[in-house]
């Protein structure tokens, strides 16, 4: 009990501190809003369809960097300047030390897509919102992209490293996870590929939680997406846990 | 306790510093010793009373609200030893605490290493300065390869080489030149100095020194390197 009590708190803290440290800075809090807008603007402009339908593909975008671009870089830069062996040496647990970072990216994407997600609303006047499901889709998309953010983090040594790999896995994502296009418009090939991205499963119970759709497909991205999440997050540990022997 | 199964608590009663200051750059000196607080589980009650004190202990109190990146190395080196002392460890491991000082900040590091002592804290220091850990160590361990060639008091390890104690008399020649003669002595310090100073009769007397056996000469004849190897391990050649 008194250990579960320990990994707890220093999971707060630990995240508490990132987000003082790390996160709420201007550059990423404008970089994390304008830079979904902007992509989503360039697509709009050439697009002649309803333009409610790229809200979920905006959303989606905005939690995937706002959790992922931190996320990826933080542990790297704690390594490098030491920081990290002073959590590693806390009387706390690899996976709370590991959480407690997830914890820091999920809260400011979740806070950068919540200020995204009200313009979005006040612009597109959307309305029948199915309002769990959304934060359910918000909430396991934070931590699907923050565990992968995390592996990136863990698995490399240098901060242009992580920020090249994490692009690697964010940039494919973007094109082929429904962002723009329909998954039905997509080739089948592509769409066979998309079903290994997490952003597929966040933009599909986005689109449903926010514009209808079957119930069972969102309970199904759910499940992928949790699914995902405590595969990364193992991996994240076991990686870390390997570096340290 | 268990080494194995018993990390965690065993961590609770650890401080480490490390070679490198490694608090966080953007918190305040304030902020960065009541995160490593709260990481230990110290009570909230007590944050600010022991980031306070321990501020004014290691002379930053001017310093509270000021970022670590904006203070000096000798300040981050402080506060960085405060860190490690801010959840009431029973054991600190020191490594190479002094490296990089000016002489005063390092003279100042070395009495507050010296203050850990009397509050009871077993202090594990890492050093290359082997004049340091002959001035604040009761006993050492010399290692060498990563195993313990050697661990004693700082008496017992000198004894160990069989080196004595000695006076040197320097004595001034009517040619000019100097002439050294050395004479070895173990309690009766008073008895060998007439002796030396007998000799010097008839002759100028310029100097009389004694010359102890220092722990570098224990740490040469125990670890077994030569010098060139000792300098390839200081990453000097």
């Amino acid at each position: 009990m008194e250990m579960l009590t320990g990994n707890l708190r220093g999971m707060y803290y630990i995240a508490l501190k990132d987000l003082r440290a790390y996160y709420f800075k201007a550059p990423n809090i404008s970089w994390g809003i304008l830079f979904p807008f902007a992509f989503i603007l360039a697509f709009a402009i050439r697009n002649s369809g309803d333009p409610r339908d790229l809200v979920p593909g905006l959303l989606g975008l905005t939690i995937l960097f706002g959790t992922s671009s931190m996320e990826a870089i933080v542990i790297v830069f704690e390594k490098r300047i030491g920081a990290l062996e002073r959590l590693i040496l806390a009387p706390i647990s690899l996976s709370a030390l590991m959480a407690g970072k997830l914890m820091g990216g999920m809260l400011f994407g979740l806070t950068v897509t919540g200020v995204v997600l009200a313009v979005a609303l006040m612009i597109f006047g959307i309305s029948s919102i199915n309002w769990m499901l959304l934060i359910l889709a918000l909430l396991f998309s934070a931590a699907a992209f923050s565990t992968l953010g995390a592996v990136v983090s863990v698995a490399v040594r240098e901060i242009f490293d992580a920020q090249t790999l994490a692009n690697a896995f964010r940039f494919p994502m973007m094109f082929l996870g429904g962002v723009f296009v329909p998954l039905t418009s997509m080739p089948s090939i592509l769409q066979v590929i998309a079903r290994f991205l997490p952003l597929t499963y966040s933009i599909e119970m986005l689109h449903i939680a926010l514009l209808g759709g079957s119930l069972g497909t969102a309970l199904m991205d759910l499940a992928a997406l949790a699914g995902f999440s405590l595969i990364m997050f193992l991996l994240a540990v076991r990686i870390l846990a390997s570096r340290l022997e | 306790m268990d080494l194995i199964n018993e990390i965690t608590k065993i961590k609770k009663h650890i401080g480490v510093v490390p070679e490198t200051s490694n608090l966080y750059d953007e918190l305040s000196a304030f902020d960065n010793l009541v995160f490593c607080m709260q990481l230990y589980g110290v009570p909230r009650s007590e944050w600010k009373r022991q980031a306070e004190s321990l501020l004014e202990r290691f002379r930053l109190s001017e310093k509270r609200d000021t970022p670590f990146s904006k203070l000096s190395r000798g300040m981050k080196r402080a506060l960085t030893i405060a860190a490690a002392l801010a959840h009431h460890p029973s054991f600190i491991f020191l490594d190479e605490p002094t490296t990089g000082l000016d002489v005063m900040s390092a003279r100042n590091l070395r009495k507050m290493i010296e203050g850990f002592h009397d509050e009871g804290v077993t202090v594990f220091l890492t050093t290359h300065y082997l004049e340091e850990a002959e001035r604040l160590c009761d006993r050492v361990a010399i290692i060498v390869g990563g195993h313990i060639v050697a661990l004693d008091t700082i008496d017992g390890l000198k004894t160990k080489i069989n080196k004595k104690n000695m006076i040197e008399v320097t004595l001034g020649k009517d040619n000019g030149q100097l002439e050294k003669k050395r004479y070895e002595y173990d309690d009766n310090i008073e008895s060998t100095l007439q002796r030396a100073l007998r000799t010097a009769n008839g002759y100028n007397l310029v100097s009389v020194n004694t010359i102890r056996p220092s722990l570098e000469d224990v740490f040469v004849k125990m670890s077994g390197l030569s010098s060139d190897i000792m300098l390839t391990e200081k990453g000097g050649k």
